[in-house]
C-alpha cells in the first residue's frame, strides 16, 4: 500500500522558445514507512515531481498524469481543498535553510504556526512546551532556549534541524525532501542523515529523498529512483540499484565515483551533457550518450522492464515483458 | 541578544544632532547669501536711516559673522529664534501658532497613505499581471503623476464649486470657529476634548478635500513600494514553506510576508509624511489653510529672513527626526538591524 504515487507524470512548460519537456512519463510509489531516493544531475526534474506531490507546478505549464496523496488525487484539486493537503498529509523541507525560515519571526513562533493549524494547540505555555518538544526530539542543542531565536542566530545545520522539527510538527505521512543536506558541511550533512533515518523509522514515516549525491541516497533510502532528463531511468531497492545497476546510466553514476582508498588518476566521467528539456533527443532521452546503444534506441522510446520485482530498468537492452537482456538482437 | 540595540539607538541619535546642526550651518548662511537688508525690512515703511541703525542694533547684526552664527545656534537652542521682521514677534512663537493647522494635514495624507496604500501595494501584488493588479497600477501612475495643486484646484470645482457638497477651504465653518474654545491648536482635538461633536464633524468634512489632494501622490508612492515589495518577498522560500505547510492566502500575505515588507513600507511612509511637510505649502495656500505654508509664502514675499530661516530649520529638523523614528521602528521590527 503505496502512501504517494505518481503515474505517468507529464509536466511540460509553454516558454517562448517552444515547450519545454521538463518531466516525461515518470512513475514512481513510496511505500509505507519506506525513504525513496530521488536520484538525479540538476535539471532532471527531480524537484518538480517532487513538488508536484504538494500541488505544486510551475507557472506556465501543462501537466498530466496521476498523482495521488494517500487516495487523494492532487491534479483536480486547487485552493482550499488542495492546503487540505498540504501540512497535514504531505509536509516539506526545503534545500536552503537560511532562505526557508522567516527572517522576522523566532523559530519558536514559525513552529508554532504549524501546532496551531495541524494539531490546533492553542495557549502560549502549551504551544511553548510542545515546540520545544520537537526541538529536542531532533537533537537541538539547548532545545528549551531555542524558542526565542530568530533564524540568523542559528548556523546552517542547526536551521536545518528546525526545518526538519517543522516538518515534524506538521504530523504527516509523507515528508519530501528536496535535497536539505546539500547546502551544509560534510560533517553536519551526515549527523542530519542519520538523525533523520533514525527519526523516520521511529515514527514509521515514508518520505521522499531528493538527491543528486549517490552517497546520500546510500544511507538514507531503501529504494532508489534514478531520473535522467525528465524521465525515469531505473528504480528499485537501493541495494540492487547501488550494487547491481542495470540502467547505462545508473551505471556510469556509479563508476564516476571515486573509490574509497584507491588513488586513480582520472575519475571515470560520461561524455556530453544532459539535454536541454526544450531539445529532448527521440527515442531513449540517454541515446546520443549511451556507451551501450543500439540502433533502435534512437526512434524508439524504452519501456520499464521488469529486473526483478521491484526493481525496474527503463532500457531496451532489457526484454519488457520479462526483462532478461536482449543484448545481440538489434 | 537585543543589547546591540542601545548602541545603534545611541549612534541613529548622535548622527540626527550632528544632522541638524549642519542643517543650522547651511541655513545660516544661505540667508546670508541673499542680498537684502534685514534692518530696513524690520523698520517698516520709508525708514529713517536711524531707525534702521536702530534696528540693526535690535537685531544683532553689527556683530562679526561668526558670532551672528553662535547667537544664532544658541538661540534655537534656548528657543529664541529671533524676532519676525514682518509680525515683529518671536519667530517660534509664530511657528508654534501656525504648526498645528499644518500638522493636521499631513498626518492626515500620511493616514490616507497608510490605510489605502499599503492594501492596494497587498492586493496587487496578489496577482501580478492581472486586470486588478494593471487597474492599481495605473491608478498608481496617476496618482504620482498628477500636481498635488491642480488636483487640489480640480476637487474644490468638482466638490464645491459643482456638487455643493464640500466647503470651499478653510478648517472651520466661521460659527464654529467662534464657539470653539482653543484649547489645542487643533480644532479637531479641540472639538473632542470640549465634546462638540457637530464641531467634530465639521472639522472633519473640512479636513477631507486637502487631505486628498496632498496624500494623492503619497497613497500611489506607498501603494507602488508595498507592491514591489511585496513581490520581492513573496519570491522567498520561507513563502514558499508557509504555502507548502498550508496556511491560508490571508495569513500568509497579511502576516507572514507583510511583516517583511513593512521595513520598506515604514521607511517609505517616513518620507512621504517628511515630504508631505513641504508639498503642503501649495495646498494650504489653495485652502485657505492657517498653516506653516502660509506663513511661509507670507515671509518669503516680505523678504522676512528670520521667519524663513525658522521654518526651513523647523521642516528640515522635522524630516530629520521623522527618519530617525523610522529607522527606530525599523530595528525594533527587523531583529537583524540591531545586530551593526
Amino acid at each position: 500500500m503505496s502512501v504517494a504515487r505518481i503515474d505517468g507524470l507529464g509536466i511540460a512548460i509553454r516558454t517562448g522558445s517552444g515547450v519545454a519537456r521538463v518531466v516525461n512519463g515518470v512513475s514512481l510509489d513510496v511505500g509505507q514507512a519506506e525513504v525513496l531516493a530521488l536520484v538525479g544531475e540538476t535539471g532532471s526534474g527531480k524537484s518538480l515531481t517532487a513538488m508536484s506531490l504538494l500541488g505544486f507546478y510551475p507557472k506556465k505549464s501543462d501537466v498530466s498524469g496521476s498523482i495521488v496523496v494517500e487516495d487523494i488525487s492532487m491534479l483536480p484539486l486547487r485552493g482550499d481543498a488542495r492546503r487540505q493537503v498540504r501540512g497535514r498529509k504531505v509536509a516539506v523541507i526545503l534545500q536552503n535553510p537560511s532562505t526557508a525560515l522567516n527572517p522576522v519571526f523566532t523559530v519558536g513562533t514559525q513552529i508554532s504556526e504549524v501546532l496551531k493549524v495541524h494539531q490546533h494547540i492553542r495557549g502560549k505555555a502549551e504551544l511553548r512546551q510542545k515546540a520545544t518538544q520537537y526541538f529536542r526530539e531532533v537533537d537541538l542543542p539547548r532545545g528549551d532556549q531555542l524558542f526565542d531565536a530568530y533564524p540568523h542566530e542559528l548556523s546552517g545545520g542547526m536551521k536545518q534541524l528546525v526545518l526538519l522539527a517543522i516538518a515534524l510538527a506538521c504530523q504527516p505521512s509523507l515528508i519530501v525532501a528536496d535535497e536539505p543536506t546539500t547546502a551544509l558541511d560534510v560533517t553536519t550533512q551526515a549527523e542530519v542523515l542519520r538523525l533523520f533515518r533514525r527519526i523516520q523509522k521511529e515514527r514509521g514515516l515514508a518520505a521522499l529523498w531528493i538527491t543528486h549525491d549517490l552517497g546520500v541516497a546510500a544511507l538514507i533510502a531503501d529504494r532508489i529512483a534514478v531520473l535522467y532528463a525528465g524521465s525515469l531511468v531505473e528504480q528499485g531497492p537501493a541495494r540492487d540499484v547501488l550494487t547491481a545497476a542495470h540502467h547505462p546510466y545508473t551505471q556510469a553514476l556509479i563508476a564516476s565515483l571515486p573509490e574509497r582508498g584507491r588513488r586513480v588518476r582520472d575519475l571515470e566521467a560520461l561524455a556530453g551533457d544532459m539535454p536541454s528539456a526544450l531539445q529532448i533527443p527521440g527515442g531513449c532521452p540517454f541515446h546520443p550518450r549511451c556507451p551501450k546503444r543500439m540502433p533502435r534506441c534512437e526512434s524508439e522510446p524504452p519501456r520499464p522492464a521488469p529486473i526483478s520485482d521491484d526493481h525496474v530498468a527503463v532500457c531496451h537492452l532489457y526484454s519488457e515483458e520479462t526483462g532478461e537482456p536482449t543484448e545481440g538482437l538489434p | 541578544m537585543r543589547a546591540g540595540i542601545w548602541i545603534y539607538i545611541g549612534r541613529r541619535v548622535l548622527h540626527t544632532v550632528a544632522l541638524i546642526v549642519g542643517i543650522t550651518l547651511i541655513t545660516f548662511v544661505l540667508s546670508h547669501i541673499v542680498p537684502t537688508d534685514p534692518a530696513a525690512i524690520y523698520a517698516g515703511l520709508h525708514p529713517h536711516a536711524a531707525q534702521i541703525e536702530q534696528a540693526r542694533k535690535l537685531l544683532g547684526l553689527d556683530k562679526p559673522l561668526y558670532m551672528q552664527y553662535l547667537l544664532f545656534l544658541k538661540g534655537l537652542v534656548t528657543g529664541h529664534w529671533g524676532i519676525s521682521l514682518r509680525t515683529h514677534r518671536e519667530v517660534l512663537h509664530d511657528l508654534m501658532t501656525f504648526l498645528p493647522p499644518t500638522l493636521e494635514l499631513v498626518i492626515a495624507s500620511t493616514v490616507l497613505a497608510t490605510i489605502f496604500g499599503i492594501p492596494l501595494g497587498v492586493y496587487a501584488s496578489r496577482r501580478p499581471g492581472s486586470a486588478v493588479d494593471t487597474a492599481i497600477r495605473l491608478s498608481n501612475a496617476g496618482f504620482v503623476s498628477i500636481p498635488a495643486f491642480w488636483l487640489a484646484l480640480l476637487l474644490q470645482i468638482v466638490f464645491f464649486g459643482h456638487l455643493h457638497l464640500l466647503p470651499l477651504g478653510g478648517q472651520l465653518d466661521r460659527s464654529y470657529a467662534h464657539a470653539l474654545p482653543h484649547v489645542t491648536g487643533f480644532p479637531i482635538l479641540n472639538a473632542i476634548v470640549t465634546g462638540h461633536m457637530a464641531a467634530l464633524g465639521d472639522a472633519l468634512w473640512h479636513l477631507i478635500l486637502p487631505s486628498l489632494a496632498l496624500g494623492a501622490y503619497s497613497i500611489g508612492f506607498i501603494a507602488r513600494m508595498t507592491r514591489a515589495t511585496m513581490l520581492d518577498v513573496l519570491s522567498y522560500d520561507y513563502i514558499r514553506l508557509a504555502m507548502a505547510n498550508g496556511y491560508s492566502s490571508l495569513q500568509i500575505y497579511f502576516r507572514y510576508a507583510l511583516k517583511n515588507a513593512l521595513g520598506t513600507a515604514l521607511t517609505a511612509l517616513g518620507l512621504i509624511f517628511a515630504f508631505s511637510l513641504t508639498g503642503d505649502f501649495y495646498i494650504e495656500l489653495i485652502f485657505f489653510w492657517q498653516g506653516l505654508g502660509t506663513y511661509a509664502v507670507n515671509s518669503i514675499q516680505a523678504i522676512d529672513t528670520p521667519s524663513i530661516l525658522g521654518v526651513v530649520v523647523l521642516v528640515a529638523s522635522g524630516y530629520a527626526v521623522t527618519n530617525l523614528i523610522v529607522d527606530l521602528i525599523r530595528a525594533a521590527i527587523d531583529p537583524r538591524l540591531s545586530i551593526q
